[in-house]
């Protein structure tokens, strides 16, 4: 019986496969003929009927009624859009209907070609054959799907990516922007901090408002001395005692007062043209010295020597240890000398006068004292030199400074007589100072703004202003330290700056100098 | 002695600035017999040259005037003094003026015109009570013949025009003997230095003004 089940079987599936000829042509012979619909329902059922009988040959009945069906959706999509009336819209949706059809074209040529197969595999009678063609088949089916489905989608995501380079090239602009505007903000040059409000303010009632005098000095033992009207006033930094050290007759006054380097004397130059040796710790006057025949304004110690410059346009030079003090007198000035400052190697002295006239005397040599003539006249300036300072870590650079009329700092190098560097200060100059720890210098300044100024040298950029005085700045003196200066002003008031605080590391190294100072100046006295 | 000495620094920019507009002002349109030679060099000398008032004793006379600054100028008074030798009351000896607008009457807003005003009438109405030069005073008082015969005596021989240039010698005398020795002991090359800075100092005075 079950030989009879193959032969029959057999028999079927040739019976099937002239059966699966006949609806072919079939289905054309429907295309061309589509007048008739109700033959073709029938034909229809009969190859229904047919299939069903035959469970084992499904997949090859699919495979033509798929094709109907995209076909049919065809004819269906086509004659939907067109009464619609979407011309504008219509190129667009034909375009991506033409990629489909593309697609389903290569579908049934690649169906037409596994038919091919599926008989060629039929001729070999082999039923695994059959089946394994046919999942084949399937297999294929679905990647093209899966391929078509693919291709649309990468299309549209061609569209996506050419879209969203252009968004970021127009963020990073401004982005690039922002940056270039953050970096000079972070560039700051590294600058000390400069206090610029004063430490301290004392009073100095009566103290003469008068640019061609020197009322105020610091000592080496920490004292400030301070000419207030007639009376000279001591100060101690240290402790803050007041002590009275002289009074003057009605009508005289002090006119300039200096110490001597080391600390003890003080010499005093007062209204009637003398010079007095005070010893402060005594509060004794020790002798007084003539020799001028008007008010002395400006004094300046060289050890055993102080010279001073007077009202009458001469300076006189004045040995304390000789009973005849008066060793030469100087006439380079036609005008009152209301500067004067010896260097700080003690090779030159110089003098400024209110006839705009800078004079610089070399130390004579071998003896005691200058030479009678100067060794440069400095008249670049165009109103009176009151203030002038020695470089300290340049012993033959000069600091001079003008009154109303030139307001200019000027630098000059004494070697060869030449102006360096000259600078406009905005403002009559009435003392300047040479730091010891920076390389910087300190100008007291009048009208308008009465203003301490502290300047970069030798680049002379403007560090800080230091405000307070209400009126003009006549005198500063820099305590023995270095680190504090002090100034008065017409306004009465003396004011404590701590402008020139040393760092702790560099501290060691300015004891270290100051001590070797010291030594200097004790082995000249002996 | 004080005269010679110079306080330019201690006046503030404001004051020499408006000195220099008055005596510019006083040059350019001068008060009648009145003549201001400005010092470019020294704002707080001021010279000046008036015509001795018709109908008194100092007609058809020069005297020269010198106006001397103070350090606290326009808040007091400067100093004024007759550099051509007078005979009046109210002048002493050695030149110094006494006015009252100089003395308690000063007010600061007062200009230079106007000090050199009042000097030019002291010497028409002379102020017998305050007399630094009593034997004027008495002899104006007592006898004005006498008074007015010496005064026109002293004008006739040390305010002549024609003797202008001896004067002016005469006044850098009573200028300051010491500055005169000085002057001559100095080189020429000493004066032509000066000579520039002058004129820089010029050059810069007009620039800020």
């Amino acid at each position: 019986m079950s030989q009879f089940n193959f032969v029959s079987d057999l028999q079927n599936a040739l019976i099937m496969d002239g059966e699966t000829r006949g609806p072919a042509p079939r289905w054309k012979k429907k295309l061309e003929a589509s007048l008739n619909g109700s033959v073709n329902t029938t034909r229809s059922v009969l190859s229904v009927s047919y299939n069903t009988s035959f469970s084992g040959v499904q997949a090859p009945t699919k495979t033509p009624g798929k094709s109907s069906e995209g076909k049919t959706k065809k004819s269906n999509t086509t004659p939907s859009k067109t009464p619609g009336g979407g011309d504008r819209f219509i190129p667009n949706r034909a375009a991506t209907n033409f990629e489909l059809a593309h697609f389903l074209v290569n579908k049934d040529s690649g169906d037409k070609s596994d038919e091919e197969n599926d008989k060629a595999t039929s001729s070999n009678s082999n039923e695994s054959n059959v089946q394994a063609s046919a999942h084949k088949g399937d297999r294929q089916k679905l990647i093209s799907e899966v391929a078509q489905v693919g291709d649309s989608k990468g299309g549209r995501i061609l569209c996506y990516q050419n879209k969203a380079p252009a968004a970021p090239e127009t963020h990073n602009n401004p982005l690039k922007v922002v940056y270039s505007i953050k970096t000079p903000i972070s560039t700051k040059s590294g600058s000390r901090y400069i206090p610029t409000t004063s430490e301290r303010i004392l009073d100095a009632p009566d103290f003469i408002n008068d640019y061609y005098l020197n009322l105020m000095d610091w000592s080496a033992d920490n004292i400030v001395a301070v000419a207030l009207g007639s009376c000279v006033y001591l100060w101690n930094a240290q402790t803050g005692n007041i002590e009275q050290l002289t009074e003057f007759e009605e009508g005289d006054y002090a006119g300039s007062l200096s110490w001597i380097q080391e600390g003890q004397i003080l010499a005093i130059g007062n209204s009637t043209g003398a010079v007095e040796l005070w010893d402060c710790s005594k509060v004794k006057r020790l002798r007084v010295m003539d020799g001028h025949s008007a008010r002395v304004g400006s004094l300046a110690w060289n050890s055993f020597l102080v010279s001073s410059g007077s009202r009458d346009g001469t300076i006189v030079h004045h040995d304390v240890r000789a009973r005849e003090h008066k060793l030469s007198t100087l006439s380079g000035h036609t005008q009152e000398v209301c500067g004067l400052k010896w260097s700080t190697d003690f090779k030159y002295l110089a003098s400024g006068g209110n006839d705009n006239l800078v004079n610089v005397w070399s130390a004579a040599s071998g003896g005691v004292g200058t030479a009678t003539d100067p060794l440069h006249k400095f008249n670049d300036h165009q109103a009176a030199v009151r203030a002038l300072a020695w470089c300290p870590w340049q012993p033959s650079t000069l600091a001079s400074g003008g009154g109303t009329a030139d307001r200019c700092i000027k630098f000059w190098n004494v070697n060869n007589g030449t102006l360096m560097k000259s600078v406009d200060s905005k403002s009559q100059v009435c003392s300047l100072l040479f730091s010891r720890h920076y390389k910087e210098l300190i100008s007291a300044h009048g009208f308008a703004n009465n203003q301490l100024t502290i300047w970069k040298y030798p680049t002379m950029v403007k560090q800080a202003d230091l405000t307070g005085h209400t009126s003009r700045v006549l005198q500063m003196a820099m305590s023995p330290d270095g680190s504090t200066v002090i100034s008065a002003g017409a306004d009465e008031t003396l004011r404590l700056w701590n402008c020139f605080a040393p760092d702790p590391l560099a501290s060691k190294k300015a004891v270290s100098t100051s001590k070797g100072k010291q030594s200097v100046f004790r082995q000249s006295i002996r | 002695m004080s005269s010679q000495y110079s306080n330019v620094e201690n006046l503030s920019p404001q004051t020499i600035r408006q000195v220099m507009r008055e005596l510019q002002e006083m040059e350019t349109t001068p008060p009648e017999g009145i003549k201001v030679l400005i010092n470019e060099s020294d704002v707080t000398d001021i010279q000046a040259l008036i015509d001795g008032p018709a109908g008194t004793p100092y007609a058809a006379g020069i005297f020269r005037v010198k106006l001397t600054l103070n350090k606290d100028f326009p808040l007091t008074p400067p100093k004024a003094y007759f550099l051509t030798k007078i005979f009046h009351p109210n002048v002493a000896a050695n030149g110094e003026i006494c006015v009252n607008t100089l003395k308690k009457d000063w007010k600061p807003d007062l200009g230079i015109k106007h000090i050199l005003l009042t000097i030019k009438c002291l010497l028409i109405v002379p102020n017998p009570e305050s007399a630094l030069n009593e034997e004027a005073g008495k002899m104006l008082l007592e006898r004005y013949d006498d008074y007015s015969q010496r005064a026109r005596m002293m004008t006739e021989i040390h305010a002549q025009p024609a003797k202008c240039g001896v004067g002016a010698v005469g006044d850098a005398k009573d200028d300051g003997g010491p500055s005169t020795k000085k002057h001559a002991g100095l080189d020429k090359k000493l004066q032509d230095k000066k000579k520039e800075k002058l004129l820089k100092e010029k050059k810069r005075m007009l620039k800020r003004l």
